[in-house]
């Protein structure tokens, strides 16, 4: 047994996809902070639960299974000092824990609350790993290579094993998604996230001076069949409409409660990342999915929040009133591209109006923009070895994929009203009723 | 406020008859529009394998022929080309965008005219440019205002660019007629 092999091997936690993860020492000690425990409380998939009863595992799990993909992959990819690997093994492990509770959704108010602060979530995690008093007396000088293997646009251009290191942890080919995928569909038992991922590890390799993931020739097919999971994952699961109901139901609750009825303190959601953010960490670090549920749902406050909190919980989601694609407004002639150019205010404007006009409570009628950015399709994500050439995998596959995009409306359950939202809809955005096909 | 990503892609293809070929072409010229229009308002360009790239004009293409202000059509051979064509709405854009931003609108057609008259918008040699352009506004080999085609094929490699110094030279040049470097 060679030493780097013991030295990975101070405790070992089984784990469904593979068998036993080994961790060391200092990992330990990493998984027992209090903030990484958090991640035990926080749903990889959100409220996906409401469609898949079994999709509850946690960033926790998931991190770990990172942390074990990562290892396969350093190896595959030729490193083999024991301090590249833990660098790696450990930024893996790390790579979530900035996290909120219900994980994206979060972030979405985070950026609310903090407008100027560019990937807030980037930050937040850079914080914890630098500010976080008890990660820092285990880490202590190895914490600022983890921040620095987090942030790859920060590594320069001329330190080419640190950018290969980083795509290990960010890329088209990264250990994240190699487990994620997995490890969603395993959990929620559906099998669309499956591929072969020992013919991927297999097939690993890098460019000529070694500064980026590459996939070798034989990997292509293993490789279709890994950017197929992904997005046939993002339509089966992460965009399932009763999934993004119940998400954005949450993410309004959250927003009643924090910027209407004052529940949560917004001051206590700004950070800083030039400053101290003490008191911000503190509070950021005490919530996860379940408490920030019960911090809304029992305060003397709470009003619309909480009734919409217990309709998720009692699963009385509200449904589709109809739904379009950018190409149902073809004949729009929206020649400033304001239907193209909406974000979500704007969207939260016309369904206040549609509220508004049909009288409803304000938090009746929810429209947003789905998107699946088919990304590992798109032009240099994902790059692949022949030889001494390396080419671009979508130049050479015959497969291609686009964006996925649609516009989606819910209302409350009873079919009249949503079928009068339908042609409010109709009416705003110049699109034939029939057309944007109203769901019963 | 200025231009964004949208408006300045739909006014490159209004500025060459509503109509480009090739998805690195529009990469290229928007990357050198970048550097000519101070007020152009989308993110910075990243380092790639092929060469600078920008996420955000990428999405863009996509969702502007989403939207049907472009027909994207794929030009069949070894590799898939696309073909840019702005519609009767994407004309319509691109003229209320002209209308908002006319000094904007001379400078993308005056660059668009360079590279048709150095290259015929030809995404290989937009594309050495554009590497070479990248490459002396980010090595940290500073090169003052001294560079030869050989500087540029040395510093390429450290991007992890495999360029001869005839394509370097030919990036420079182009560079030269569009007055984003000074000697070489």
């Amino acid at each position: 047994m060679s030493l780097q092999h013991s030295y990975f091997r101070s405790k070992a936690i089984r784990d469904p996809l593979y068998g036993f993860i080994d961790l060391s020492e200092l990992e330990t000690k990493v998984i027992d902070t209090e903030i990484f425990r958090r991640l035990q409380f926080i749903k990889q998939l959100s409220h996906a639960y409401v469609v898949y009863p079994s999709a509850i595992h946690t960033r926790f799990e998931h991190s770990l299974g990172t942390n074990f993909v990562s290892n396969i992959m350093a190896n595959e990819l030729g490193f083999t000092k024991q301090d590249d690997i833990e660098r790696i093994r450990l930024s893996c492990l790390l790579h979530d824990v900035g996290h909120g509770p219900f994980s994206h959704l979060f972030e979405a108010i985070i950026e609310k609350i903090n407008p100027t602060i560019e990937e807030p979530h980037e930050k937040i995690s850079k914080i914890m790993i630098d500010e976080d008093p008890e990660l820092d007396s285990i880490l202590s000088s190895k914490k600022s290579e983890i921040i620095e293997l987090l942030q790859k646009d920060k590594i320069s251009y001329k330190d080419t094993s640190k950018l290969l290191q980083s795509d290990i942890i960010s890329s088209g080919i990264d250990a994240d998604k190699l487990d994620y995928l997995r490890r969603d569909s395993y959990h929620i038992g559906v099998a669309y996230g499956q591929f072969d991922f020992s013919r991927i590890l297999h097939t690993l390799t890098t460019t000529p001076k070694c500064s980026q993931i590459c996939i070798s020739n034989k990997g292509k097919d293993a490789l279709e069949n890994y950017r197929l999971a992904r997005y046939l994952m993002h339509v089966q699961v992460y965009t399932h409409h009763a999934r993004l109901a119940a998400d954005k139901m949450f993410l309004k609750a959250l927003e009643i409660a924090i910027f209407d009825e004052k529940i949560i303190d917004e001051s206590l959601l700004k950070f800083n990342p030039e400053k101290d953010n003490t008191e911000f960490l503190k509070f950021y670090s005490s919530l996860d999915d379940c408490s920030i549920y019960n911090k809304i749902i029992h305060d003397e406050k709470a009003k619309s929040s909480k009734l919409i909190l217990n309709n998720i919980k009692k699963r009385k989601l509200l449904k589709r009133a109809c739904e379009f694609t950018p190409k149902d407004l073809e004949n729009a002639a929206d020649v400033n591209g304001k239907f193209m150019k909406m974000k979500s205010d704007d969207f939260n404007k016309v369904a206040l109006g549609i509220s508004d006009s049909l009288n409803l409570e304000p938090h009746e009628v929810i429209f947003f923009k789905s998107t699946i950015k088919n990304k590992l399709f798109k032009k240099g994500e994902i790059l692949f070895r022949v030889g001494d050439d390396v080419f671009d995998f979508d130049t050479f596959s015959p497969i291609s994929g686009r964006d996925v995009e649609k516009f989606l409306i819910y209302g409350p359950a009873d079919k009249e009203i949503r079928a009068k939202i339908a042609s409010e809809i109709s009416n705003l955005f110049g699109v034939d009723l029939s057309k944007i096909a109203p769901i019963q | 406020m200025g231009l964004d990503v949208f408006d300045a892609i739909a006014l490159t293809i209004h500025a060459n008859n509503d109509e480009i070929i090739s998805k690195t072409t529009v990469q290229k010229l928007i990357y050198f529009h970048t550097v000519t229009i101070p007020n152009l308002d989308i993110s910075n360009y990243t380092h790639h394998f092929y060469g600078p790239f920008n996420r955000e004009v990428s999405t863009a293409l996509e969702d502007m022929s989403e939207f049907s202000y472009i027909d994207q059509n794929i030009i069949s051979g070894y590799y898939e080309t696309y073909n840019y064509k702005l519609t009767e709405n994407g004309i319509k854009y691109a003229e209320t965008a002209q209308q908002k931003y006319p000094d904007e609108f001379n400078i993308i057609t005056k660059t668009l005219q360079i590279c048709k008259e150095y290259c015929e918008l030809k995404p290989t040699p937009l594309s050495y440019a554009a590497k070479a352009h990248y490459i002396l506004a980010n090595s940290s080999d500073k090169l003052q205002d001294k560079y030869s085609a050989e500087d540029v094929k040395t510093i390429a490699k450290d991007f992890d660019w495999n360029i001869s110094e005839d394509d370097a030279l030919t990036g420079l040049k182009l560079l030269q007629n569009l007055d984003l470097v000074s000697t070489t």
